[in-house]
């Protein structure tokens, strides 16, 4: 549907003559000028309104859907959250809820040639989070929730992978980054003494790997840091790593526990 | 010149087989500029900027090329078919199917420029058991404001997206009505941003709002990704007092507050179109090719609920739903390359379009068109044959 903006204030047509062409030539410039600078008084009406069902969202997907509150609360509290088609989370009054923050938002797809278009990356695997500070959101990429960036640097990377089950357990896991960083597998004793944190409800075990690390894809950096967390649902498990020349990973190390509280489950999921 | 040559001579320029060739040449120029244009700038960027545009600038070695858009092209396009068929025609015994012809292309640009100006389309992205009441646009966003009436029933005054997208620092919009007791002041949007907390070891050059600011983000060529936010002031009428006010596409809560003692919201998300039914996503089915990861097929089956009636849809690949005036294909799917026992998600395509079937009944036109002129020849040639004989 064809829409303009609201229209210059009206300008009285002069009956006749050169003069009057004159005045309205003017009139219009001068309409025109003003409409152009500066803070504007026009108030430009909001005249499209709706009701709509207040007891789940707006409209959109809702119900048993993961990313969405099954029935958001009747009427809405300073703090709360409106039933407005997004997932139920505390809200601040004026400064919006915690944000879904990242994601990698419909990237690498065109919705209508028949790719993938992912929803927002709660959707897709259940998790939110909020992303650092001075770390940017990479392209989306095979078996991993997401991918950041905290630098420009292109082999420091965090990421989040999730995968049905146990998933082999922590240890196994742990072992495997040992071996990509060149290191012997940790011992019973090594491995009880590692630090757990409390993520996503559960105890994550924590765990710092210095080394030569040899990624998967054949990528390799000398005197690397990986520092990672690693933690097992009911049906899942959650796997965030950040792996990195250690000159830049260490400085990380607030931001990586900062991105790893900040996991969340989103209702029903 | 004579009064009657003043009106003749435009309509022959305007009829004429020469300014048809050109604006077909023009047609193709400016395609073949959107295709190299798409590569860096998108899909949307470049219809836009090409093809529902009424002027194009466009810049060949430094140097500034203006051209019709794809608007103007196709309308003249039109007129050139319409008062072609009708003036060069008019009088001519024979030539009806010519005519008809005409008729059929012509209806195919009138089609176009319909789906142009009224058509909505958007997406629905449900898991199994979800269900949808509306369609999201992918490209459009609207501002919304919100209030629950305490009934069942929540009012939403909705701001599309032309109203508050050119607000700006120095310039910016102010949006109110006589139902609320506040108006928004929009002081700057941006078209792809994130939202971020703000730490202590930087500084930014942006209003900082409880801690959070948004980060401007370099335009996608993929215009559906991207994900825009606004800074607006909240000014209340009757105390006079602003309050600062940072609103993103991708927040999991609209932003609250409490004013004339009622509970309002805030929120900037896609616009959205109401649906005349509900739909439930019973069951998404995905096949792959055998021994691969790829997949040959996926369809949704879906219940339709409308007027208290339930109906079960199977919706796929190139057998969309059809229903009040709305068609609904299986788009695509997702997250890819999950694990297997990830609940999948189904997206289905949404279309109004007024002029949905109008294609379908001009390519009938033109070929009855058509088959009415050489069926007409044939019989000519027939009968002259037969009378030589």
């Amino acid at each position: 549907m064809a829409r303009s903006h609201v229209p210059l204030p009206l300008v009285p047509r002069p009956r006749s003559g050169h003069a009057g062409r004159h005045q309205l030539l003017l009139a219009v410039l001068a309409a025109g000028l003003l409409s152009a600078c500066g803070e504007s008084s026009e108030v430009r009406a909001i005249t499209v309104s709706r009701l709509v069902p207040s007891g789940g969202p707006a409209g959109t997907a809702h119900g048993s859907h993961a990313a969405h509150a099954a029935k958001a609360p009747g009427g809405l509290s300073p703090g709360a959250v409106a039933a407005g088609g997004e997932p139920v989370a505390g809200g601040r009054p004026f400064a919006g809820a915690a944000p879904f923050a990242g994601g990698a938002p419909f990237a690498g797809s065109a919705p209508l040639a028949g790719g993938v278009t992912p929803p927002p990356s709660h959707l897709a695997s259940g998790l939110g989070w909020s992303v650092p500070a001075g770390w940017r959101t990479a392209a989306e990429r095979p078996m991993r929730v997401v991918t950041l960036l905290p630098g420009d640097d292109p082999d420091t990377e965090c990421y989040v992978t999730v995968l049905a089950g146990a998933a082999g357990g922590a240890r196994s896991n742990i072992d495997r980054w040992c071996g990509q960083m060149g290191a012997p597998p940790l011992t019973d004793e090594a491995f009880a003494a590692l630090p757990r944190r409390p993520m996503l409800g559960v105890d994550a075990v924590q765990v710092e790997i210095a080394g030569h690390f040899s990624g998967m894809q054949g990528s390799s950096v000398a005197d690397a840091l990986l520092l990672g967390a690693v933690l097992t649902l009911p049906d899942r498990s959650v796997f965030v790593k950040l792996v990195g020349p250690r000159r830049l990973v260490e400085p990380l190390r607030a931001d990586f526990l900062a991105f790893c509280d900040s996991l969340e489950l989103a209702p029903g999921a | 010149m004579s009064s009657s040559r003043w009106i003749t001579a435009p309509l022959r320029l305007l009829s004429s087989v020469g300014l048809a060739l050109t604006l077909i040449l023009l047609l193709a120029l400016l395609t073949w500029l959107g295709t190299l244009a798409q590569v860096e700038h998108g899909l949307y960027e470049v219809q836009r900027r090409y093809f529902e545009s009424w002027f194009v600038l466009e810049r060949v070695a430094g140097l500034p090329l203006p051209l019709p858009g794809g608007q103007t092209v196709m309308g003249l396009l039109f007129l050139n078919l319409l008062v072609g068929g009708l003036w060069r025609l008019r009088g001519r015994k024979g030539r009806l199917g010519i005519l008809v012809t005409h008729a059929g292309i012509a209806g195919l640009l009138v089609a176009g420029f319909v789906k142009l100006s009224f058509a909505q389309d958007g997406h629905i992205t449900f898991t199994e058991g979800g269900s949808a009441d509306a369609f999201e646009s992918y490209l459009r966003w609207e501002l919304v404001v919100a209030r629950d009436l305490g009934d069942g029933t929540r009012r939403e005054w909705l701001v599309p997206e032309e109203d508050f997208l050119d607000a700006m620092p120095g310039a910016p919009v102010t949006l109110g009505a006589p139902e609320l007791p506040f108006q928004l002041q929009v002081q700057q949007v941006m078209r792809h941003c994130m939202r971020l907390p703000k730490g202590p070891m930087f500084e930014v050059d942006v209003p900082v709002v409880d801690g959070w600011f948004l980060s401007e983000e370099p335009r996608l060529t993929e215009a559906e990704a991207e994900v825009a936010g606004a800074y607006l002031s909240v000014v209340d009428l009757s105390e006079g007092v602003r309050r600062p006010c940072l609103l993103w596409g991708r927040d999991r809560a609209p932003t609250t507050l409490r004013m004339a003692g009622a509970d309002w919201s805030l929120s900037l998300r896609k616009e959205r179109y109401p649906l005349p039914f509900t739909i439930v996503l019973d069951d998404f089915t995905k096949q792959d090719h055998p021994r691969t990861g790829m997949p040959r097929s996926f369809s949704s089956d879906v219940t339709v609920v409308e007027g208290g009636v339930e109906r079960p849809v199977r919706i796929e690949m190139n057998q969309p739903l059809r229903s009040s005036g709305l068609v609904l294909y299986q788009a695509s799917w997702g997250p890819q390359g999950a694990p297997p026992g990830t609940p999948l998600f189904s997206t289905l395509a949404v279309v109004r379009n007024p002029s949905d079937s109008w294609p379908l009944l001009c390519c009938l036109v033109i070929a009855a068109g058509l088959l009415l002129h050489f069926g007409a020849r044939l019989a000519r040639w027939v009968g002259r044959e037969a009378a030589t004989r």
